[in-house]
């Protein structure tokens, strides 16, 4: 049963071996989809492109439906499994400052190391600002993020034990009930999208 | 909208439903089932004598940890060299469980007489700890069998006498002044088994 | 049209990146990253160039004190893989050319520019965000995490607000 790395089912000198196999596939399959391009990327909010929204709700409903399937037949232990920490005001404000982040240099992290493998130099920069993003991060850490960073911001209810809240939980509704709910939300949006897409005019890339 | 689409939609659509139908999970996995518990009730490899117990004291073998489920008067008044007090009643709370739960140790549960060693020793059977052992007789076999042995009759094997005189060897060990380490012997840290380690995160 | 067709189908795309990400939850129990790579090498420079100063930081401490760092290299080895596998891609497909991709209404100079700026708010977000739009948005949704879920209407939500400002960067 897995994850099979965390119960050392699996030695841990395979475990660089398949975090390269793993990520040679994500960096194949994220430029097959045309995410070395930050004209493609940026597409998503500017509604001339929306091949963002697809492949990354597509990819995110499989692994859940997936992992839920797993889950169900025993295929993993999903009590082994990550579950992202919420930090409620840590998380928000990250996520502002990474939506700017997007909308002027155009890649996320993972993309732009992808563009970068096929020789774009805007990628390279991208990353470059990367390096000095998270350098500022550390140096002013103490100074500027760590109440921020550590939640000591967040309201009480956030913070005794509840970090590992899954989103369900929160709406107060079953697992399986939001799953079925986010696939049709998702089908919707992929319709909706195609609809749009349609009205506006793509500019040449 | 594109007629490709239509079967991978129609797809998602009936995993979705299936997921709908799909029971409620269950967090108790690593519980035992009542079929489970019961073949391991009955096997004997639970219990622990006292003569094994007083044996492995003497020879201050770090492989048993004793855990006295008595309450913590109790256990002021009198416990066994090197015992840990972890009463009955607080035997589901968090802080034991790296105790109960690990993989380095044999630990020995007693009571005064066996039933509140048993009854621990199922509570954290059901919860899926293993290493977990009883001492039988507890304590009141062990003021009779080891502190205060009797002398076998004349007739009886040589092998009843070769355990009498472990006894009496044992009673004074045990009577001969090592009592005062009853409660402040250290007891090791717990060693927190690897295997439940969350994972930590990604990006 | 003819464009479009160089690239794979979104949806294929999408389901096949939805493979590896369940196939990385199935092996390591954990989804992909990317930023955290970058972050494995700046604790780890530091901890080299200015051991003490690593110690004492609260964010570095955090860090190189550990003996988990096989499980940080973890993040360091995918993105190694990302890039080879991007460069793989961009090879059959003969996409492989050094350019700088920008508006034909901005200068090469000012592509350059944005982008580190958005790199430089990037790797600071993400830090504070717990991981960028694969690790935190993308891989905590799959698990169906609050914070995943936040993550996401935050990186997206705030790239809507902010497209008519900078739409002259892209259209």
């Amino acid at each position: 049963m897995g994850p099979l790395v965390a119960q050392d089912i699996i030695g841990s000198e395979w475990n660089f071996l398949i975090a390269l196999l793993i990520g040679i596939c994500f960096g194949f399959v994220l430029e097959q989809a045309g995410f070395s391009s930050s004209k493609k990327l940026a597409g998503v909010f500017y509604g001339y492109d929306f091949v963002v929204l697809r492949v990354f709700f597509t990819a995110a409903i499989t692994a859940m439906v997936g992992l839920i399937f797993f889950d169900y037949l025993e295929i993993i232990d999903m009590s082994l499994v990550y579950i992202n920490p919420t930090f409620l005001w840590s998380t928000l404000v990250g996520g502002v400052i990474m939506g700017v982040g997007f909308i002027l240099g155009g890649f996320c992290p993972g993309t732009g190391v992808c563009a970068a493998a096929i020789g774009k130099i805007d990628a390279w920069f991208f990353i470059g600002g990367i390096f000095i993003g998270i350098f500022i991060f550390a140096e002013g850490y103490e100074l500027l993020f760590e109440s921020l960073h550590l939640g000591q911001t967040d309201p009480e209810s956030y913070k005794e034990g509840s970090r590992y809240i899954q989103i369900f939980n929160s709406l107060g509704i079953s697992r399986n009930i939001f799953a079925f709910g986010m696939i049709i939300m998702a089908l919707v949006a992929f319709i909706v999208t195609a609809r749009i897409e349609k009205g506006v005019k793509k500019p040449n890339y | 909208m594109d007629k490709r689409y239509i079967i991978p939609a129609t797809v998602l659509v009936i995993l979705g439903a299936i997921i709908l139908f799909l029971p409620p999970k269950d967090n108790t996995k690593t519980e035992l089932t009542a079929d489970q518990l019961y073949l391991d009730i009955i096997e004997s490899t639970r219990f622990i004598s006292t003569d094994e117990i007083a044996d492995m004291i003497i020879k201050r073998d770090p492989s048993i940890q004793l855990i006295d489920v008595r309450s913590a008067e109790e256990y002021a008044k009198y416990a066994l060299p090197g015992a840990l007090n972890i009463p009955l009643n607080e035997i589901l709370d968090d802080k034991w469980e790296a105790y109960l739960d690990q993989e380095a140790r044999t630990n020995v549960f007693y009571s005064n007489g066996s039933l509140r060693a048993d009854q621990a020793w199922i509570l954290c059977r059901r919860r899926g700890f293993v290493n977990n052992t009883i001492m039988v007789g507890g304590l009141n076999s062990w003021v009779e069998d080891i502190l205060k042995p009797q002398k076998p009759a004349d007739t009886e094997g040589e092998q009843e006498w070769e355990i009498y005189s472990f006894r009496v060897a044992a009673s004074q060990y045990f009577l001969g002044g090592n009592q005062v380490q009853t409660s402040d012997v250290p007891t090791a840290a717990p060693v927190v088994k690897r295997k439940k380690k969350m994972v930590q995160g990604g990006c | 049209m003819e464009r479009s067709k160089k690239y794979m189908n979104p949806y294929l795309a999408g389901f096949l990146l939805g493979l590896v990400l369940l196939s990385a939850f199935y092996f390591t129990g954990r989804g992909l990253g990317a930023s955290g790579a970058i972050k494995s090498t700046i604790v780890q420079a530091v901890d080299v160039v200015a051991p003490e100063h690593a110690q004492e930081s609260h964010f570095y401490g955090k860090y190189v004190n550990k003996d988990d760092s096989p499980i940080k290299a973890w993040l360091v080895f995918e993105v190694l893989g990302v890039f080879i596998g991007g460069m793989i891609s961009g090879a059959i497909m003969g996409r492989f050319k050094w350019k700088i991709e920008h508006s034909p209404k901005i200068t090469s100079k000012t592509r350059l520019v944005a982008a580190t700026i958005g790199g430089i708010l990037f790797g600071l977000g993400s830090q504070l965000g717990r991981g960028c739009t694969s690790g935190s948005a993308l891989s905590g949704m799959a698990v169906l995490s609050l914070g995943g879920f936040l993550s996401m209407m935050a990186i997206f939500g705030t790239g809507y607000v902010m497209a008519y400002i900078f739409r002259k960067l892209w259209i």
